[in-house]
Formats: C-alpha cells, sequence, structure tokens
C-alpha cells in the first residue's frame, strides 16, 4: 500500500503543471465567485431612466425620492425607451406622463408607466419595489390620509411576454454551461486520447495534413455538442414550460454558434495541457470562469461593475444575450445578428489559436 | 532522384541533443531495407523524418523524389507507416479500425471494402475482423498495426520495430506479410533490433549507432567488412591491466576489451584457444569462453563496440 501511495504522490509530483493547474483552478474559481456576489464596495447603483412629460411638482417629488435609492439619469421617452428595449442597459424607465401633477392635485387617480426588460426579471422588481416605497414615502409627505391617488402601469418593450418565470432565466443558461462542460471536456479529452491510444502520429502523417485532421475531429465534436444543446432545451421546453422564443431557426442558429466557439475553446485548452493529467483541472477552470463571467449562473446585473466591463471578453456573455433576447425577449433573426457575429468571431480566432497551439505541441515542426 | 527512399546529410536534433547526426542513405524500389541498431541508435528518428511525422534539423529526404518537408503532401501519398506503438482504436472493431484508415489515406470508396479485406487477409485476421479491437491479444493488435499501414496500398511502407513483444507465432505472421509485400514490388523500411529479423528479412541493411550508419550493404557485403572468420569471446574473472600478448597470438586479427570481457577476432579459433594455454596465468582467470562465426551480430560487435540486446 505505501509502495502504491509513493509511487502515485511521485507521478503527481512529477507533472508539476499539472499539480499547479489543480491548485490553481479551485483558487482561481472561488476567488471569482467571491469578488462576483461578496464584493459590495463594488456594487454601482441602479442605472433608472426617467422621463418626465408631467413637469409638474408631483414628478419633481418622485424623481428627487428615486434619486436617493438609485441613478435616475433624466430623458426623454424615447431614449428611455432605446435604453431598455435596444441597449437592454437598464432593466426598466420610469415615465411621469404629461398631466400626472395636475391630476394628482385635482384628486384624480394619475398614472406612472413603468416600461420593463422582462428579461432582466431581478432590476425590474427591484425598480417596482423602489416604486411602491416612494410611492408611500410621497403620499406620507403630501396626505397620509389621502387614498391611493397613483397607479403604476406597466408595459414591456421587448416582446409580448410581461413576466418570466424562474425557469425562462435560469435553464438557458444552465443549458449553455452543461453544453460548456461537455464539449470543453470532451474536445480536449479527445485529443488527449488520441495520444493515448498511439494513433495520433498516424494521423498526423495522413496525406490530408493536420488541419484537415483536427477540424475532422472538431466536427464530431461540434455535432454532438450541438445535439446536447437542441436536446436540453427541448427538455426544458416540454417538461418545464420554458418558452423557445418565437423563431425556432434563430434558435438553431445560437445553439450553432454557442458550440462552436465552445469546440474552438476545448481546442485551446488541448493545444496547452501537456498531459490528460493538465487537461482536467485546466478544463474545469476555463468553464468554471467563462460561465462565472458570462452570466450563466447569475443574471450580470447582480455582478459588481469590473465583472461586467471584461463580461464581453468572454464568448459566453454573447451566447446569453443571444439567447435571453430570444427566450426572454421573443426576438428573432435580426436581433442575434451582432451576439452571433461575436459568438463566429470568438470561435474563429480561438479555433486559429488552437490550431496554432496543438501544431506547436505535435506536429513536425 | 528515382530510389524509393533517399536521404542526404539528415540530422536532426532535440534540445541540442543531436539523435540523427548525418544519415545518407538510398533504397531501391521493391526491397526491404532494414535499420539494424540498439535502442537510442536514431532509428525511429530517421523513420519519423522520412514518414513526415517530424522534420529534420538539416539535411534532405525524398520519398519517390518527393521531398519530405517542401512537398509533404504529395510524399504522404506515397507512403504509409506502422509505428512502434500500436496505433488503434480499441473501441472499434479489426475491420472499423482498416476502413477508417483506409478513408483517412484517400482510398476511393469503391475500393475500400476490397483493400479492407486484402489488409485482413495479409495480416491474417479475417476470422476476428468484426470483434472489437479490445479483445485482440498483444501479437493480434501488433498485425492489425500492420494491417493499417497496408490498407491504403502504399509504395513505401515504414514498419517501425513491428515485432517487438510479439509472440513467435504472430511474428511469423508478420515476416510472411512482409515478405508478400516485397513480392509485390512495395518498398519496406524496416527498423529493428533484432540481428535474426535483419538477416533473414532484409535485403540490405544500414547498421545504425548513436545516429549514424556505421555500415550499410547486404548481409554478404557487411560479413566481408570483418577479415576474421570467427570470434573468441573471453570473459575474465576481473578487468585484465594488459592485452597487448594476445594481440601477438597467431591470427589475430584485432582485439576489444570492455571490462573483464575480451573479444578476439580471428581468422581461426582453434590457434588462438591453443596459445591462450600457453599465456595463462599473467591474467586474471578466465571464467567463460565462447567462440562464434562472424555473423551479423559480431560484425555489430566489431563496428560499435556494443552488443545488440532486446
Amino acid at each position: 500500500m505505501i509502495a502504491v501511495f509513493l509511487k502515485d504522490l511521485r507521478l503527481i509530483l512529477r507533472d508539476r503543471w499539472a499539480l499547479l493547474a489543480a491548485m490553481l483552478a479551485p483558487i482561481v474559481i472561488i476567488s471569482l465567485i467571491a469578488g462576483a456576489l461578496f464584493d459590495s464596495n463594488d456594487r454601482s447603483r441602479l442605472l433608472l431612466p426617467v422621463a418626465d412629460e408631467d413637469l409638474g411638482p408631483v414628478a419633481t417629488a418622485f424623481r428627487k425620492l428615486l434619486a436617493e435609492h438609485a441613478d435616475v439619469q433624466m430623458m426623454s421617452r424615447a431614449e428611455a425607451e432605446h435604453l431598455v428595449r435596444d441597449e437592454n442597459r437598464a432593466p426598466a424607465a420610469i415615465v411621469f406622463p404629461e398631466g400626472l401633477s395636475r391630476a394628482y392635485l385635482r384628486g384624480e387617480q394619475g398614472r406612472i408607466e413603468l416600461l420593463t426588460d422582462p428579461a432582466q426579471a431581478n432590476g425590474v422588481q427591484a425598480i417596482k419595489v423602489l416604486l411602491l416605497l416612494v410611492d408611500q414615502e410621497a403620499q406620507a409627505l403630501a396626505d397620509p390620509l389621502s387614498e391611493d391617488l397613483i397607479v403604476v402601469e406597466k408595459k414591456s418593450l421587448t416582446g409580448s411576454r410581461g413576466t418570466v418565470t424562474s425557469f425562462d432565466e435560469n435553464v438557458p443558461g444552465f443549458t449553455i454551461l452543461f453544453v460548456l462542460l461537455a464539449v470543453v471536456f470532451g474536445t480536449s479529452m479527445a485529443l488527449h486520447d488520441e495520444r493515448g491510444w498511439g494513433t495520433l502520429p498516424r494521423l498526423l502523417v495522413a496525406p490530408a495534413g493536420f488541419t484537415w485532421m483536427l477540424l475532422g475531429k472538431l466536427g464530431a465534436r461540434f455535432v454532438l455538442g450541438f445535439a446536447q444543446m437542441i436536446v436540453l432545451l427541448l427538455w426544458g421546453y416540454f417538461f418545464f414550460r420554458v418558452s423557445l422564443g418565437s423563431s425556432p431557426s434563430a434558435l438553431v442558429v445560437v445553439s450553432a454558434a454557442v458550440v462552436f466557439a465552445s469546440v474552438a475553446l476545448g481546442l485551446v485548452v488541448a493545444g496547452i495541457a501537456g498531459t490528460r493529467e493538465q487537461t482536467q483541472p485546466l478544463s474545469l477552470a476555463v468553464v468554471m470562469l467563462f460561465s462565472a463571467i458570462g452570466g450563466l449562473w447569475w443574471p450580470p446585473e447582480v455582478t459588481p461593475e469590473w465583472m461586467r466591463s471584461i463580461a464581453p471578453a468572454v464568448y459566453t456573455s454573447w451566447a446569453m444575450q443571444a439567447m435571453n433576447d430570444l427566450v426572454l425577449r421573443d426576438r428573432g433573426l435580426d436581433a442575434i445578428t451582432w451576439p452571433v457575429s461575436m459568438l463566429l468571431l470568438y470561435g474563429l480566432v480561438t479555433l486559429v489559436i488552437g490550431v496554432r497551439l496543438f501544431r506547436a505541441r505535435h506536429s513536425a515542426r | 532522384m528515382s530510389a524509393a527512399v533517399a536521404t542526404k546529410e539528415l540530422r536532426r536534433s532535440y534540445d541540442g541533443r543531436e539523435a540523427v547526426r548525418g544519415i545518407t542513405l538510398e533504397v531501391s524500389e521493391g526491397e526491404i531495407f532494414g535499420l539494424l541498431g540498439p535502442n537510442g541508435a536514431g532509428k525511429t528518428t530517421t523513420l519519423s523524418m522520412i514518414s513526415t511525422r517530424i522534420w529534420p534539423t538539416s539535411g534532405d529526404a525524398w520519398v519517390f523524389g518527393k521531398h519530405v518537408v517542401r512537398d509533404v503532401h504529395a510524399a504522404r501519398r506515397l507512403l504509409n507507416v506502422a509505428p512502434q506503438e500500436e496505433a488503434l482504436y480499441p473501441s472499434l472493431t479489426g475491420y472499423e479500425n482498416l476502413h477508417f484508415f483506409a478513408r483517412l489515406y484517400g482510398v476511393p470508396r469503391a475500393e475500400r471494402h476490397a483493400r479492407v479485406e486484402a489488409a485482413l487477409e495479409a495480416v491474417e485476421l479475417s476470422a476476428r475482423q468484426n470483434d472489437s479491437v479490445s479483445t485482440y491479444s498483444g501479437g493480434m493488435r501488433r498485425r492489425l498495426n500492420l494491417g493499417c499501414a497496408l490498407v491504403s496500398s502504399p509504395r513505401l511502407v515504414l514498419l517501425d520495430e513491428p515485432t517487438v513483444g510479439v509472440d513467435p507465432q504472430s511474428r511469423v505472421h508478420i515476416f510472411d506479410a512482409v515478405r508478400r509485400l516485397r513480392e509485390q514490388g512495395v518498398t519496406i523500411l524496416y527498423t529493428t533490433h533484432y540481428l535474426a529479423e535483419a538477416e533473414n528479412l532484409c535485403d540490405r541493411i544500414a547498421i545504425m549507432d548513436e545516429g549514424r550508419i556505421v555500415a550499410l550493404g547486404t548481409l554478404p557485403e557487411l560479413l566481408a567488412l570483418s577479415s576474421a572468420g570467427e570470434m573468441v569471446e573471453l570473459r575474465f574473472a576481473q578487468a585484465p591491466a594488459d592485452t597487448t600478448p594476445l594481440q601477438a597470438l597467431e591470427g589475430v586479427e584485432k582485439i576489444e576489451k570492455s571490462g573483464a570481457l575480451v573479444r578476439i577476432f580471428a581468422s581461426h579459433a582453434e590457434p588462438v584457444l591453443a596459445e591462450l594455454c600457453g599465456v595463462r596465468g599473467i591474467w586474471p582467470p578466465i571464467v567463460q569462453i565462447r567462440v562464434t562465426p562472424i555473423s551479423l551480430e559480431t560484425i555489430f560487435i566489431e563496428l560499435t563496440g556494443k552488443e545488440l540486446r532486446d
């Protein structure tokens, strides 16, 4: 027993890179999660676009009270809609319509418009709570015994869905996460398997050439990953009633682009890792990093500013953006052009890097 | 260049250590050419450069006139290789392995099945073609490994120590397959550290040591390199201080000393042995005497000062 123990210990210590990766991977992941969830110093205030078409005392009072709790930015209705609907930078905008103060002062009921992006459910919920709070404060200042003269009228700016369920929010992210796990591990391990079976040298001298051989292998992983993603989404649709949006073709395009980028990432991992032992912790670290930063585990609005600023550097954030556009915002192909282009570009660049790394490690030169 | 394989001053270094040190050779079409040498002699590195698996640090190599670096794709279409390590997919059947490699090496779809059947027959595995490779014995896997190199019907087959760790029966199967290939006009470059294989199988042999070719020729040509007829091997109880008196013995051509082992290359062993009795007493006691007629083994020892071991 001692002999086996010592031998295994020696084997572990011999592969220093594997040991380093195994030690660093959990440290990086834990630090990232801690930074994302518990870094309260870096938490920016909630951005709240406000369009004041009333310009009366009621709207002014509301604005002042809201500014105590959120980052209120005044703009026109069109600008506010653009910020919420097109840029998705704020979960909702508040519009104080013309005549609100006049109606209130006459003792008539007035309305505040809440223009929402249901895909940012947490943010929308926060603004609704904020409005409720501010409404109570305003009433206390004006006349504590008065009737509730202000109603909030909610309207979705990004599709027909007024609300989203917890499944709608979580299934796309976790689908991408599991596909990422399966594809990155599968791709990087499959390439090391070829070395383990001794078949790599034979493949490398085949007339087809190194790059085509590699693309063939990646193609198989792509098909498997794509099938996994579609099966997971269909499972969510049939068993959890998760919406798949209104454009099946767009969903297929996004799924293909996500899997393509994941396969390319798997190749990079295989190119960096020299041994199977190095591959495992490296794959795990990469998957966790890309999941956390890309917003697969939690909505971006709950993460600190620094994490949101680096999110575009990982393709998973583009994948989530596209999935949210399709699933939560009911958008179509035209809405996902940009995130899908980014996914394809990311995949292409990563593929070139991966081929070069793998070639440097395994080919003739 | 019309030779099947030609190399000129071929060299390869790894981290500053030169594994192959300027090899120049020519292999004619249709011959079995053996690279014979101990482990670490540079045989596999030489084969890898010819197979285009690795690039030479300097020098050139051609396969049927195609340069292995500058015309790599054309060279690859002409050859196939059975690496020293088994290169098979254990969860696929024998047939599936061969079929995959046939496709990989561009065998046309219409011919693929027939080629696979032929390769299975060549390595005598037709009966087990539908079994998973993981159920094959070591010898069967070696034979299938060879089959994978044959399935594309290459003009040049590179076999890297194909019989290492193989049972005698499978070894015979492999020899038969190699001989049949020669009959079909296929050129074979065969590395081995088994002297008997080189003697029995190869038309010409290059003896390699420490990255260099120390002798090259047919078996008779190599044997003729030695003017001695026999080798007398004396193992002393301890290393003798001086072997000069042995040089004076009748018929002695050359003497090599390696610790307590002294090898005397002589035209005939008998007078040497007789005279040895006369000079007894001036050296430590002799514990073993072996007399061997000049063979590839003795030539190898004479040229390199080393024995070939498994």
